[in-house]
């Protein structure tokens, strides 16, 4: 829909996988930023 | 005791360190301390012998800083006398010590541990905090080894003749663990007589550990490690499976040592009066598993035989069972009842909220300004009170919040602490006790998700705390009464399976006072057992298993239904149905608890000649030769057992657990019955667990022959001029080998009924094996995800005859402590249907694994969904794929989850935008729902 | 076509003559050239009325939603698929059914058409394979291929999937080598690209629900776009807005769309709004087989769960 595939992630990360959820987290984190900020899909509202 | 509250204040400033015991001496701990983190009761306590105060008279810093006034110096051991009906010994067992008769040089070099060591090295907790790393210089090792029964399957000094069972597959998970704990990769070394991974699932993880993580296994003989402190490496020194030396070096060696019985247990034993074998293991039967030589004493855990966790888990319900039948009368008879307060309607009212925000010592307000917390709290909408704690959970805390809540008429409580998944029980009690409805309550986690995972940046821990618990109370306010449903529970159950293990559970539910339905689904009980001849033990199973039969068909309260098959089932846990077709005649059966012990059967194989040459047998069907005295056997020249026919291979890659020891048993009753006769076993891995051992080592002093056959090469049966021969390749002398056989016996392995309808019927599952998969492997081992499903014997995995009867006991257990209850509260926060909204389409119907939804079949909303407050779990999974937004989650409604979130969107203005009087909240309501929908 | 239109008026008659059914559903002709709007016929005399030609464009299950009569429907291909979802999703029962299925050989696309005129169409007539349009000073006859509704042309399951009589015998079904090539043009979009072009296709969309209101799929008493407690998405022309109704409400049909072309065809402003559904059409097909409407025995793919689902997308 036009939306940047780096934004949408699925991972499996059952509760004992501790490590795993930080590397996921920062590997995201990381790919998102390499997309910038989102400016689709966003309602703006004047106050 | 009762004031302690586990702060940890005390410790941390107890100046006194001395050596961890519980990290294996590896890291400190003080003189007050609790032994490990998830100690029950989780109180600290003070070693004497260590403690400043106690031995020089002078210190006190843990009194000084005790906020509860916890600390008493004065504490003496007390006498006390419990007048019981029962006793249930499960003083388990304590790791065998290499460094008492120090064969490996355990005590020469800090590289060499023992595998309790190494697990603390792994643990994240433990005195490396989880880094992987040499003990002497806390360098990263590149190559670790393992080395198999230290102190277990050897008769020398010091060493104990039996096999701990255990360690061949925690040897695999650590080397595994240790694998991906390494940064760079790690090479990983078991060096082994016999892989035993013998118990469920264990032969895929020791599969998973050779082919996907690569560790290597080496059978071998280990004959001396030379440590050499230079560079910190140990070399090893063995002689390979073709009797070769060869050396490795390896940066840490670990010991992977047995288990043992440590003096003081014999020492108990002796006082109970309770006999012990010559390992000093309790003595059992294999019929009375949890059973010792003394009435009303029972036994679980590793004293009885070294044993892993799911089978202690498994005896541990069994002996409290057994213990529960002789206390039947007794029941509930020292129960207390608690006053609860009438709760009060609060239906109408606005929202008062009270916000309770915890220091946890300085375990949060270390980190978190917890005053600013509480002023940004008391500006919230609706919020009528706040203020912080030292502790929220302590008792008088807790009566504390139960009188603001009365006193300032509260209707809603946020607390602010640590995580609702140790504390929201408690929390919700206190609301209970102040007389309002528990579901009026929600937590911020403001311990683990700012103080701890933010500790370095107190302003960020802070603002995150804020937020947080601004936005739970902007949800708290949303929150409603909720009712737990209650549901009646049919005072009866059902086993389906009339072998042994169905057999044993019918009567311990029968023992406990339930009426049993039992169903078979073949004119006869008793199932494989029948085909049996003895256990291991010498016990002969016909006599015993007609005592059994004649036990439960004499029982009034067990109805045994013989050839009957299950055609359907409704209801669910307190409440099922069973629709049953008996000799073709249907029938329906109310219970509430069903057990399942459908067992399995011996693969009939087609290879090796089986069915087309009379001297080629499974092993049952020795079994039923010995057992009918067949006059042939004696006769024979040459008996060859085949090991791992149909098991261990990729079609079916699970251990069946119980040939090796059959094979052995029977190789030493054909030579009892003809001393003369060459009796063979050709195996893969000999894996007789445990105490059986034993047996092993009589079957080799008794001139059986034991050869380890290549599983890679051919093995093949041929017929050449009438006799019966085998080839094969031999894996130490490298040749290939021939035997002539008269009488070749074929170790089948045990087979479950794949794609069984139970599974869709009772709405459990099976594992790739066709095995019924438990709720949890090690702590839920007898109950299925289903509640009010329970699981036992054969259906479950393969297993012994004990472990089925073990098992089964415990299965009947679990189930008696539901049927105790006679009714259970379920949860408040389950899903509920807006019919006017409902579109009938179908989805969360098909979809809910709990089959919860179904449609209303009349009055006003006929057609559309309802859902059974007693079958839902809340799990929401309706409520998201409702496309006509009809289903709520009670708790969890979508109003309440966008307060939440749009208290989170008040950050952008700041601290300031709480000053707002609570009219503008409207307002901003409305804003955040567009910004929202977005 | 006028054999189709014979059969009908004749089986329909019969059917009301002999009270099996309550009424039925069909089409008559238009007001205007090149429309057939729907009819109910509930005596024989009414049922004289029905027709069938190329612009019978409507899907008429849209009509049986909650219906609790014993019904009689004339159903292409396409209407029968989305009768078997209703079926499924206990709109409709079998039993209240008497399905007159038509073998269908594609419908007539009137913009495709209007757009080779430059005046006011004023007659329409049609053989077998060419129609023939009339305005106020030209007559033109043109093959019906050339202007095939879009859905038309790629579809194949032109004859009814369930039906208790025929009109005709079964057509023989159309071949097509890339069912999805329109999809695919959109998928090799890189993401910018792709968010213009959805901008441009919803640049004229007025918020109508006129394609809501058409799809047969979209029953729910109150309509996500509606709801006020929780307000879903703004009520307004934000181009946001429009986005969130077409996205979400192309989701919501997602494994359930028989690509029938009812959104397309009742959009007062030409937006192409399949152009959301067919790619949940596309995945639904790739990813689990799986095309909506063909059989009764099975609910749609997102509808059920089963451990060997497709999950590689998960890391």
């Amino acid at each position: 829909m036009g939306i940047e595939k780096e934004r949408l992630h699925f991972s499996w990360i059952s509760s004992a996988e501790a490590t795993k959820f930080v590397d996921v987290v920062k590997e995201v984190t990381q790919i998102v930023e390499t997309v910038g900020p989102n400016n689709k899909l966003v309602k703006k509202i004047s106050a | 005791m009762d004031k302690c509250i586990a702060c940890g204040l005390c410790a941390e400033k107890c100046p006194k360190k001395v050596d961890d015991e519980y990290d294996e001496a590896l890291g400190k701990r003080k003189a007050i301390y609790v032994k490990y983190a998830q100690a029950v009761p989780l109180k600290y306590s003070i070693d004497a012998k260590n403690c400043i105060f106690l031995t020089m008279g002078k210190c006190g810093k843990c009194a000084e800083v005790c906020p509860t006034d916890a600390i008493n110096y004065e504490d003496q051991q007390k006498e006390i006398t419990l007048n019981v009906g029962s006793v249930i010994i499960s003083s388990g067992c304590k790791p065998y010590d290499p460094g008492e008769h120090d064969v490996y040089g355990y005590t020469k070099s800090k590289n060499i541990v023992t595998s309790l060591e190494f697990e603390r090295i792994l643990s994240s907790a433990g005195p490396y905090e989880g880094h992987l790393v040499r003990p002497s210089d806390k360098k990263e090792p590149k190559k670790i080894a393992w080395l198999q029964c230290i102190g277990s399957r050897d008769n020398h000094l010091g060493s104990n003749g039996y096999c701990s069972s255990v360690c061949c597959t925690y040897a695999v998970k650590e080397a595994m663990l240790a694998k991906e704990h390494s940064h760079d990769p790690l090479d990983t070394a078991i060096f082994y007589m016999d892989i035993r991974t013998h118990g469920k699932d264990y032969e895929h993880f020791y599969n998973r550990g050779r082919d996907e993580s690569g560790i290597r296994f080496v059978k071998s003989k280990i004959t001396h490690i030379v440590p050499d402190s230079e560079t910190g490496l140990q070399l090893i020194n063995y002689i390979d499976e073709t009797g070769i030396r060869q050396k490795e070096a390896f940066d840490i060696v670990v010991l992977s040592v047995g288990l043992c019985i440590g003096e003081e247990a014999i020492e108990l034993a002796g006082k109970m009066d309770i006999s012990l074998d010559h390992y000093n293991f309790v003595t059992t039967n294999s019929f009375e598993p949890v059973k010792t030589s003394k009435p009303g004493v029972f036994i679980c855990g590793a004293f009885e035989a070294p044993k892993d966790i799911p089978s202690s888990v498994i005896e541990s319900s069994a002996a409290a069972g057994m213990a529960g039948i002789n206390l039947m009368d007794a029941r509930w008879s020292l129960t207390k009842t608690k006053e609860i307060p009438e709760e009060i309607n609060i239906t109408g009212e606005a929202p008062r909220i009270g916000v309770f925000v915890c220091r946890c010592g300085t375990n949060i307000a270390g980190v978190v300004d917890v005053p600013a917390v509480v002023e940004m709290a008391k500006k919230l909408p609706y919020v009528e009170f706040a203020q912080e704690n030292m502790f929220s959970c302590s008792q008088d805390t807790q009566d504390a919040i139960t009188n603001i809540i009365k006193e300032k008429q509260l209707n809603r409580v946020v607390i602010a602490a640590c995580t609702p998944k140790t504390h929201e029980g408690l929390f919700q009690e206190t609301l209970t006790n102040a007389g309002i409805n528990k579901y009026l309550f929600d937590m911020a986690n403001i311990r683990n998700q700012c103080s701890w995972i933010h500790a370095k940046e107190p302003e960020k821990a802070t603002q995150k705390a804020k937020d947080l618990v601004r936005m739970i109370t902007a949800k708290v306010a949303l929150h409603e009464s909720l009712t737990e449903p209650t549901l009646e529970i049919d005072q009866s159950g059902l086993v389906i399976g009339g072998g042994v293990a169905g057999i044993v559970a019918a009567k311990t539910l029968a023992d406990q006072g339930y009426h049993t339905h039992l169903i078979e689904k073949e004119a006869t009980l008793g199932g494989q057992a029948n085909n049996l001849y003895q256990t291991w033990q010498g016990e002969d199973i016909q006599t015993h298993l007609s005592a059994m039969i004649k036990s439960v068909e004499e029982d009034k309260l067990i109805d045994i239904h013989l050839n009957t098959e299950i055609t359907d089932v409704d209801g669910f846990v307190g409440n099922f149905e069973t629709h049953i077709s008996k000799n073709g005649a249907a029938e329906t059966l109310k219970h509430g608890i069903t057990i399942i012990s459908t067992g399995a059967s011996e693969l009939k194989p087609e290879m090796h000649l089986y069915g087309e040459d009379d001297r080629v047998m499974t092993g049952l069907e020795l079994d039923q030769k010995i057992i009918n005295n067949d006059e042939e056997l004696k006769s024979t020249n040459t008996a060859v057992f085949i090991q791992c026919v149909g098991s261990r291979i990729p079609e079916r890659p699970y251990c069946s657990k119980v040939c090796c020891t059959q094979s052995i048993r029977n190789a030493l009753k054909l030579k009892s019955m003809n001393p003369a006769m060459n009796v063979f076993i050709l195996y893969r891995d000999m894996r007789p667990f445990g105490l059986r051992e034993d047996l092993y080592t009589q079957a080799r002093t008794k001139g059986i022959q034991f050869i380890k056959f290549d599983f890679e090469k051919d093995l093949k049966v041929a017929v050449n001029e009438g006799q019966l021969q085998i080839l094969f390749s031999d894996t130490s002398l490298r040749r290939k080998m021939e035997i002539k056989s008269d009488l070749i016996v074929l170790a089948s392995s045990i087979i479950p009924e794949k794609k069984n309808k139970l599974t869709a019927l009772y709405k459990i599952a099976q594992n790739a094996d066709g095995f019924f998969m438990e709720a949890h492997a090690k702590l839920k081992p007898v109950d299925c995800a289903t509640d009010g499903v329970f699981l036992c014997g054969l259906a479950h995995a393969p297993k012994p005859i004990d472990e089925s009867i073990s098992q089964a006991m415990a299965a009947a257990t679990r189930a008696v402590t539901l049927l105790a209850k006679k009714k259970m509260n379920m949860d408040g926060t389950i899903a509920w249907v807006d019919q006017e909204k409902c579109s009938s389409c179908g989805v969360c119907v098909s979809i809910c694994p709990f089959s919860a939804p179904s449609f209303t079949t009349e009055g006003r909303y006929e057609g559309k969904a309802e859902i059974n407050p007693v079958l839902c779990k809340g799990c929401g999974l309706c409520v998201a794929s409702c496309r006509s937004g009809a289903i709520h989650l009670k708790g969890f409604d979508t109003h309440q989850i966008f307060a939440q979130i749009f208290a989170l969107d008040e950050i952008e203005s700041g601290d300031a935008g709480q000053t707002d009087d609570k009219n503008e909240t409207g307002k901003k309501d409305e804003k955040n729902a567009a910004t929202a929908a977005v | 076509m006028d054999s189709y239109t014979t059969k009908i008026r004749e089986l329909s008659a019969n059917l009301l003559k002999d009270e099996k059914v309550d009424f039925i559903i069909g089409f008559k002709q238009g007001t205007i050239p090149m429309a057939a709007s729907p009819h109910i016929a509930k005596t024989s005399e009414q049922a004289e009325q029905f027709i069938w030609d190329n612009n019978c464009r409507i899907n008429l299950a849209n009509y049986l939603t909650s219906r609790k009569e014993k019904i009689g429907i004339i159903a292409k291909g396409c209407d029968c698929r989305n009768i078997v979802t209703h079926i499924i999703e206990n709109k409709i029962k079998r039993e209240q059914l008497h399905i007159i299925g038509v073998p269908c050989n594609g419908m007539i696309d009137k913009i495709k058409v209007s757009s080779l005129f430059d005046e006011e169409i004023t007659g329409y007539s049609e053989t077998d394979e060419v129609i023939t349009i009339k305005t106020l000073s030209d007559e033109k006859n043109i093959n019906k291929t050339e202007v095939l509704k879009s859905n038309c042309m790629t579809c194949t399951h032109r004859n009814p999937v369930i039906y208790d009589e025929l009109v005709a015998d079964l057509v023989e079904e159309q071949q097509i080598e890339d069912q999805f090539s329109d999809v695919r043009l959109i998928e090799e979009m890189t993401a910018d690209e792709k968010w213009n072009h959805f901008d441009n296709l919803l640049k004229n969309c007025i918020r109508c629900y006129a394609c809501r209101n058409a799809c047969p799929l979209c029953y729910c008493p109150t309509c996500f776009v509606d709801e006020s407690g929780p307000q879903w998405v703004g009520k307004g022309q934000d181009p946001t807005d429009i986005r969130t109704f077409h996205y979400l409400r192309a989701y919501h049909c997602a494994g359930r769309c028989t690509d029938c072309g009812a959104c397309v065809e009742a959009c007062p402003m030409d937006i192409n709004v399949r152009d959301f559904t067919r790619k949940l059409n596309k995945d639904s097909l790739e990813i689990y087989g799986w095309e909506a409407g063909l059989t009764l025995e099975q609910r749609p793919p997102l509808d059920t769960f089963t451990p060997d689902d497709p999950n590689d997308f998960i890391k």
